[in-house]
């Protein structure tokens, strides 16, 4: 449980920072990379609980690079290329996004790999497949089309190419967390069950943070709420490894 | 999390092996999937129902449950288990 206090706590201190000083545009660069390298610490030092060539390790690896290639774009952006996305942003970008959809594939196979299975009855799962499929679509397909038509609008920007590639890549998340939610209900009770929920949580987060930013034009609500689901998000990436770290490590001492 | 000893570091031990290795598995694993992973690798590996393992047959499950519980936990933590399962079979 103490896992899950890391993205509520960072979520309310945003939270409470956007409502008592409305913070100025480099306070959320500084706390959306403060927390990306938290993610990837957190994340280095889940791997390094495993041995090179135990599954885990190269999950782990993995899903780290997402948060390594945001910060560098954000740090891109801000610093080299501040007038809008650069050829390098645009390379961190496809890399990030393909890695964070293959991170939660990853965590979704393992599961499957091990071979366990999920037991009850299949009709819950496949209705819930359904509703989630239903949901991706109804909340990706606004911003797909607005970063197609931006697409056609500015053949020249590579902004709407970002923002059509960033999309895909959430609503690929979004659908892998429904798979994610399901083991952590079968895993529930045990130590291993915070990992894929927080997980859930992680790749939930991403498409609804899009969502927001998309409303976020005169809507300085949605704006904060954009922010803040992001660093929550990456809090949540960093308190998932940390509780298959604190989980790993519990089975380690299991012979005492 | 609530933490939570182990049957064994509680010294108690169910007389049925199945069972044994459910509540040892289940730490981890949660109860829902400790009862599905004895079930599936009592029935694929051993051809046998968990009400019918024996104590002799022990070993044998936790052998192919070892490769499993590795996936997810790593090689280290998973032969840590293997072994509390097996010291508790010596044990008994």
């Amino acid at each position: 449980m103490k896992y899950l206090l890391l993205p509520v706590a960072v979520a309310a201190i945003a939270l409470f920072v956007s409502v008592l000083v409305p913070p100025a545009h480099a306070f959320w660069t500084v706390a959306t990379t403060a927390t990306a390298i938290l993610a990837i610490a957190a994340m280095i030092a889940a791997a390094s609980c495993f041995r090179a060539n135990d599954f885990m390790r190269w999950a782990w690896s993995l899903s780290a690079v997402p948060y390594l290639t945001a910060s560098l774009s954000i740090v891109s952006m801000a610093v080299l290329a501040p007038g809008g996305p650069s050829a390098l942003t645009l390379a961190l970008s496809i890399a990030g996004n393909l890695l964070a959809v293959l991170g939660a594939a990853l965590f979704v196979l393992a599961y499957l790999r091990a071979g366990f299975g999920f037991g009850g009855l299949r009709a819950p799962a496949v209705v819930i497949y359904a509703g989630g499929f239903t949901l991706a679509l109804l909340l990706g397909w606004p911003i797909v089309s607005a970063s197609v038509r931006g697409l056609l609008a500015a053949a020249e920007s590579l902004q709407p190419v970002l923002d059509l590639l960033s999309t895909a890549s959430d609503v690929g998340c979004f659908l892998l967390a429904l798979p994610l939610l399901r083991i952590a209900f079968a895993l529930r009770g045990g130590h291993l069950s915070f990992t894929w929920a927080l997980l859930a949580g992680t790749n939930l987060s991403w498409l609804i943070a899009d969502l927001a930013y998309e409303s976020a034009s005169g809507n300085a609500a949605a704006l904060v709420a954009y922010r803040v689901i992001f660093v929550a998000a990456n809090a949540a990436g960093a308190a998932a490894a940390l509780s298959h770290r604190g989980a790993v490590i519990a089975a380690r001492r299991a012979i005492g | 999390m609530t933490t939570r000893e182990s049957p064994s570091t509680r010294g108690e031990r169910p007389s049925d092996p199945a069972e044994a290795i459910t509540a040892l598995l289940a730490l981890h694993l949660g109860p829902h999937t400790a009862r599905n992973a004895v079930r599936t690798f009592c029935e694929r590996t051993l051809a046998i129902s968990p009400g019918s393992l024996t104590w002799s047959s022990v070993p044998r499950l936790v052998a192919a449950l070892e490769p499993a519980l590795r996936t997810l936990l790593g090689t280290d933590a998973a032969g840590s288990l293997a072994r509390e399962i097996l010291a508790w079979v010596e044990r008994r």
